[in-house]
C-alpha cells in the first residue's frame, strides 16, 4: 500500500481515535490546571448514577423479553408454515425507520393518554424501545432460525411425542442461543445509549442523566461519556463474538 | 330441524381452527405494530389535517412553509453529511481491504462500536474535543491558533457535518464492505491483463457495478441523518433550527404551536424518510442482478 | 531460445516454496498443458507469466525480452479465468471491444474485430446479451474472444472448464483447440482433469509440488512415465511391490515375472512395478503359465467396449485389467485366473520413485 493511502487511513484512524483520547484527558481535569480522578469518584457517589444505569439495564432487560416474546413465536411460524409471510415481516422489520424516534413519539403521545399508570412509569418505555430494537432483534432471529433445519427439526421432535411447547422450548430455543445472546446484546447496546424516548418523556435513564450532568459538569461529563463507551464496546464485542463477525447498528443518533 | 344451522356452525368452527395456531404465534407481533407504530402514525396523519374541531383543513400542512430553515438546514445537513460518509467511508472500505485484510476485523469491530455511540456521549465527546473549551481547541491556541476566532464553530451547520462523520463513516463501511466483496478480483485482473489503468477500471467497470450499492448507501446515511435528535439536541441544545429538533420543541411545548403543526411536521419527516427507505429497497434489488448476490 | 522461455523460476510464499526452479520452453503456436494436483504450482507458474506475481528467482523471456521488467497491463496477454470471467455490466460485444477500447482503436473497427472474434466463437448472435443472461459455457466463450481480440502474444487459460458441466466441458476444449489452432497463438493451459490435457495439448507438463515432473506428449506421458508419480497420476494402473531375482525377473509375492528393464540392478533390490490394465493378459487357472501371477476374480464394470475387471492377489493386492466385453465374459466373479503381460509393457520404478533407467 503506497504512501497515500498509508496517510488517508491514518488520518481516519486519528479523527477516530481524537475524540475518545480528548474525552479521557477532559474527565481527569479538575479545573485549571490540575488533573486527578476526582471527576470519577464524585461520580460513583451520586445516586443518581447507579439509579439511571440500573433503570437503563432494567429497562434492556425487559425490552429484550418483550421482543423475544413477540418476535421468537412469529418469526418460528414463519419459517416453519407461512413463509409467504417473510415479505410482510421484512417490511415490518423496516418500518421503524421510516418512523423515526422522535415522530414516533409524537404520534404516542397524542394517542396514548392513559392508563396513567402505565404512561407514568418508566417501564412504558420498554414499548417504543421494542419498537426501535426491531429491525435489529428481527434481522439477529431470522437469521438464526433460517439457520435452523426447522421442517427437519420439528417433523423428527413431533415424531417422537413433542408437542408445541416441548419443541419451541426443548428444540428450538436451545438451538437459538446465540441469537438470542446476540439479540439481547444489541438490545442493550441500543437501550443504554436511548436518549430521544426517555428525555421528551422525562424519564431519568443513563443518557438522560448524562445530559443531565452535562449541563452542570463536564468533567463528570467526559467520564460518563467513556463509561458509556466502554459499555457500547462489551456489548459490541459481544454480538461480534457470537454473530461471527457481522455488525450491526441501532439506537439513538 | 334447521340443518344448515349446525352446518354454519362447525364451517365457523372450522376456520376458527385454521386460523387460530397461526394467529397465536403471529397476532402478538402484528397486533403491538399496529397499536405503537401503525396507529400512532395514523394519528399523526390524522392530527396534521384536523383543525382542532373535528373537520379537515390542510393549513397545518402548509405552515410547513414557516418551518422551511428546519428543513432546509436538515436536508443540507444529511445531504452533506451523507456525501462525507459516503466518500470517506467507501474509500476507506476499499483500503481496508476484503475479509483476508489483518485490520478487517478491528475495524469491523470499531465501526460497530462508533455506529452504536452516537447521541448524548458523542455529542460530549467531540465537545471535549473541539468545544470552546475542548482539548483540541486549548492545545490550537496555546501554539497560536484560535479556530473559534477563525471562524470554526462546533454548535453550527459544518461543526455538526463534522460530529455525524463519527456514526456516517462506520455505516457506511458496514453497509459498503459486502458490495465491495462482490467485486471480483478476476474482473480486476481481467482488466489489467487488457491493458487497463486503475483508473480505467475503476471508470469503466468498477464504480459502474457499485454504483446501485454507493446510491443506496448514501440514502440510507442521508436518513441516518435526517432523523438523528440526541445529537444535535446535545450539541447546540435545541438552538439550531432542524425538523427534529422542531418537533421536539412542540411536544415539550417549548413553543406557542398547535400540535397539529407538530403532527404536521411529523409528516413530512415521514415522507422523506419512506421515499429514503423507498430509494434503498429499489436500489438493493438492482444489486442483486449484477453480482448475482 | 523458445517463443516462451521459463528459466529456472522459483517462488515462495512465506516458507512455503510453491514453485522450485522449474524450467519449460514454448515453441510457437504450441498448445500446452500445465497438469497437476491442486498446490503443484501450477496456477502460481501461470500467473507469474501473466504478471500477476512477480518471481523470487529465475527469468520468464517472451521473444526474448524479458519479462520482469513490463507490468502485467502491458504484456499483451490474453487470459480466460476459471470463474467471473466477464465483465457484469457490459454485453458480450462490449466485454469483447474492452481490450480494443483500451488500446484505441477507432470505434468502428473495435465493433468490427468484436464481431468476428464472437463469429470465431460461435456467439454472434448473442453480442447483445450480458453475462447474466448466458450459460457458463457461453461466457467462457466470450471470454475466450476478448482474449483472442487483442490479437495477444500468448492464451492463457486457467483451468477455464473446471466450472462447467461434464458435457459442455467435453465439447467446449474441442472448440477451444480449434479456435487456437486457428488463431496460432501459442497457449499455456491449467488444469487438473488429465482427460483435458491430454485430449487437447501439444505437450503436457506433468507438475508435482513446485516442479515439472515430466513433459511431453500424450502419449509419451502415458506411454513412457519418467517418474513413479506421472505414471499414477495419468490413466489407470496397478501398482505392486517386487524385489529383483535373476535372469531379468522382479520377484512378486514368489512369482518370478520377466521384467527386462531389471536388468543391471542389484539382486534383492526392492522396486515397483506398474501395469497399464490394457496391457494385463488373463487365463483360466488351469493353463496359466508359471510366471503368471495367481488370483481370482473379485469383480467387474462393464465399460461398453471393455469391461473392467479386479482380480484379489494373495496378500491383498488388487490387479486391474482391462479387456474386451468378450474376452471378460470367458473370466465371471471368483474365477480362478491368472494373469501376465508383455514384459516390456510393465515400467519398473525404484522404491523413491525414480524410473529404472533402461541400460
Amino acid at each position: 500500500m503506497n504512501l497515500g493511502k498509508k496517510l488517508f487511513l491514518a488520518l481516519t484512524a486519528l479523527y477516530f481515535t481524537i475524540p475518545l483520547v480528548a474525552t479521557s484527558l477532559f474527565s481527569l481535569w479538575e479545573g485549571g490546571n490540575r488533573y486527578g480522578f476526582s471527576g470519577y469518584i464524585s461520580l460513583f457517589h451520586q445516586d443518581e448514577l447507579w439509579t439511571s444505569l440500573s433503570l437503563s439495564f432494567e429497562l434492556a432487560i425487559e425490552t429484550v423479553f418483550a421482543s423475544l416474546v413477540l418476535l421468537v413465536p412469529a418469526i418460528f411460524w414463519m419459517h416453519l408454515r407461512s413463509p409467504r409471510l417473510k415479505a410482510l415481516f421484512d417490511v415490518i422489520s423496516a418500518l421503524p425507520f421510516v418512523v423515526p424516534p422522535i415522530v414516533l413519539i409524537a404520534g404516542m403521545s397524542a394517542l396514548y393518554t392513559g392508563p396513567d399508570w402505565l404512561i407514568s412509569t418508566p417501564h412504558y418505555l420498554v414499548i417504543p424501545y421494542v419498537v426501535m430494537a426491531l429491525p435489529y432483534t428481527y434481522r439477529t432471529l431470522d437469521v438464526g432460525l433460517a439457520a435452523l433445519d426447522l421442517k427437519t427439526l420439528s417433523e423428527a421432535a413431533q415424531s417422537l411425542g413433542a408437542g408445541w411447547w416441548a419443541l419451541i422450548f426443548r428444540v428450538v430455543l436451545p438451538n437459538l442461543t446465540t441469537a438470542l445472546i446476540g439479540a439481547t446484546l444489541l438490545c442493550i447496546a441500543i437501550t443504554m445509549g436511548e436518549f430521544t424516548f426517555a428525555n421528551i418523556l422525562l424519564f431519568k435513564t443513563f443518557a438522560v442523566f448524562i445530559a443531565q450532568i452535562g449541563q452542570s459538569n463536564p468533567t463528570e461529563a467526559a467520564a460518563l461519556t467513556l463509561l458509556s463507551f466502554l459499555i457500547t464496546w462489551i456489548a459490541m464485542m459481544g454480538v461480534l463474538l457470537t454473530g461471527r463477525g457481522r455488525a450491526e447498528i441501532g439506537g439513538t443518533r | 330441524m334447521d340443518q344448515t344451522g349446525p352446518h354454519m356452525i362447525r364451517a365457523v368452527m372450522r376456520r376458527w381452527r385454521r386460523w387460530s395456531l397461526p394467529a397465536l404465534f403471529v397476532a402478538p407481533l402484528i397486533l403491538f405494530i399496529l397499536a405503537f407504530l401503525i396507529l400512532p402514525s395514523l394519528q399523526l396523519l390524522l392530527s396534521a389535517f384536523s383543525d382542532g374541531n373535528g373537520g379537515l383543513t390542510l393549513t397545518y400542512l402548509a405552515s410547513l412553509r414557516d418551518s422551511r430553515t428546519a428543513f432546509e438546514n436538515s436536508i443540507l445537513l444529511s445531504a452533506a453529511s451523507a456525501t462525507v460518509g459516503t466518500v470517506i467511508g467507501g474509500i476507506a472500505a476499499y483500503l481496508v481491504g476484503g475479509k483476508n485484510s489483518p485490520v478487517r476485523p478491528y475495524v469491523t469491530a470499531f465501526s460497530a462500536v462508533a455506529a452504536n455511540f452516537a447521541g448524548i456521549p458523542l455529542a460530549f465527546a467531540f465537545i471535549a474535543t473541539l468545544g470552546s473549551l475542548g482539548m483540541i481547541t486549548l492545545w490550537l491556541r496555546e501554539i497560536g491558533i484560535d479556530i473559534y476566532r477563525l471562524g470554526f464553530n462546533l454548535y453550527g451547520l459544518p461543526g455538526l457535518v463534522l460530529v455525524y462523520a463519527y456514526f456516517q463513516i462506520p455505516l457506511m463501511l458496514i453497509v459498503i464492505s459486502p458490495a465491495l466483496e462482490g467485486l471480483r478480483k478476476e474482473w480486476r485482473e481481467a482488466a489489467e491483463g487488457l491493458g487497463a489503468t486503475s483508473g480505467q477500471y475503476w471508470r469503466m467497470i468498477g464504480l459502474p457495478i457499485l454504483l446501485p450499492s454507493l446510491a443506496s448507501a448514501f440514502v440510507l446515511l442521508f436518513g441516518n441523518a435526517f432523523s438523528a435528535y440526541a445529537t444535535p439536541y446535545a450539541l447546540t441544545s435545541g438552538a439550531l433550527a432542524l425538523v427534529p429538533i422542531e418537533i421536539s420543541n412542540v411536544l415539550s411545548g417549548n413553543v406557542m404551536l398547535e400540535p397539529q403543526a407538530g403532527a404536521a411536521l411529523a409528516i413530512g419527516m415521514i415522507s422523506i424518510m419512506a421515499i429514503v427507505m423507498l430509494i434503498h429497497a429499489l436500489a438493493s434489488h438492482r444489486l442483486k442482478k449484477w453480482t448475482g448476490q | 531460445m523458445g517463443y516462451l522461455e521459463i528459466e529456472d523460476i522459483s517462488k515462495r510464499y512465506g516458507d512455503r516454496t510453491v514453485l522450485n526452479h522449474v524450467s519449460l520452453s514454448l515453441k510457437p503456436a504450441e498448445f500446452v498443458s500445465l497438469l497437476g494436483p491442486s498446490g503443484c504450482g501450477k496456477t502460481t507458474l501461470l500467473r507469474l507469466i501473466a504478471g500477476f506475481e512477480t518471481p523470487d528467482a529465475g527469468k520468464l523471456m517472451l521473444l526474448s525480452q524479458d519479462l520482469a521488467a513490463i507490468p502485467a497491463a502491458q504484456r499483451n496477454l490474453g487470459m480466460v479465468f476459471q470463474a467471473y470471467s466477464l465483465f457484469p455490466n457490459m454485453t458480450a460485444l462490449d466485454n469483447v471491444r474492452f481490450g480494443l477500447r483500451i488500446r484505441k482503436l477507432g470505434s468502428k473497427e473495435q465493433i468490427l474485430r468484436a464481431k468476428d472474434m464472437l463469429a470465431l466463437v460461435g456467439l454472434a448472435d448473442h453480442m447483445h446479451k450480458f453475462p447474466s443472461q448466458m450459460s457458463g459455457g457461453q461466457q467462457q466463450r466470450v471470454a475466450l474472444a476478448r482474449a483472442l481480440a487483442i490479437r495477444p502474444a500468448l492464451l492463457l487459460l486457467d483451468e477455464p472448464l473446471s466450472a462447467l458441466d461434464a458435457k459442455v466441458r467435453v465439447q467446449l476444449r474441442d472448440e477451444i483447440r480449434n479456435i487456437q489452432r486457428e488463431a496460432g497463438v501459442a497457449t499455456v493451459f491449467v488444469t487438473h482433469d488429465q482427460d483435458e490435457a491430454l485430449s487437447i495439448s501439444d505437450r503436457v507438463a506433468v507438475m508435482h509440488d513446485g516442479a515439472i515432473a515430466q513433459i511431453g506428449n500424450a502419449a509419451s506421458v502415458y506411454g513412457a512415465p519418467e517418474d513413479i508419480f506421472v505414471a499414477r497420476f495419468i490413466g489407470i494402473s496397478t501398482e505392486l511391490e517386487g524385489t529383483v531375482a535373476g535372469n531379468n525377473t522382479v520377484e512378486i509375492n514368489g512369482i518370478a515375472v520377466p521384467a527386462p528393464q531389471a536388468k543391471g540392478l542389484p539382486m534383492g533390490a526392492a522396486v515397483r512395478i506398474l501395469i497399464r490394465p490394457e496391457s494385463v493378459k488373463l487365463s483360466p487357472a488351469n493353463t496359466m503359465s508359471n510366471s503368471a501371477l495367481a488370483g481370482h476374480v473379485t469383480g467387474e464394470t462393464f465399460l461398453g467396449a471393455t469391461t473392467q475387471l479386479k482380480i484379489a492377489l494373495p496378500k491383498g493386492d488388487t490387479l486391474i485389467a482391462t479387456l474386451p466385453t468378450i474376452e471378460a465374459a470367458k473370466f465371471p466373479p471368483m474365477t480362478p485366473v491368472g494373469a501376465t503381460w508383455a514384459p516390456e509393457a510393465s515400467h519398473l520404478f525404484h522404491i523413491d520413485g525414480r524410473r529404472v533407467a533402461i541400460s
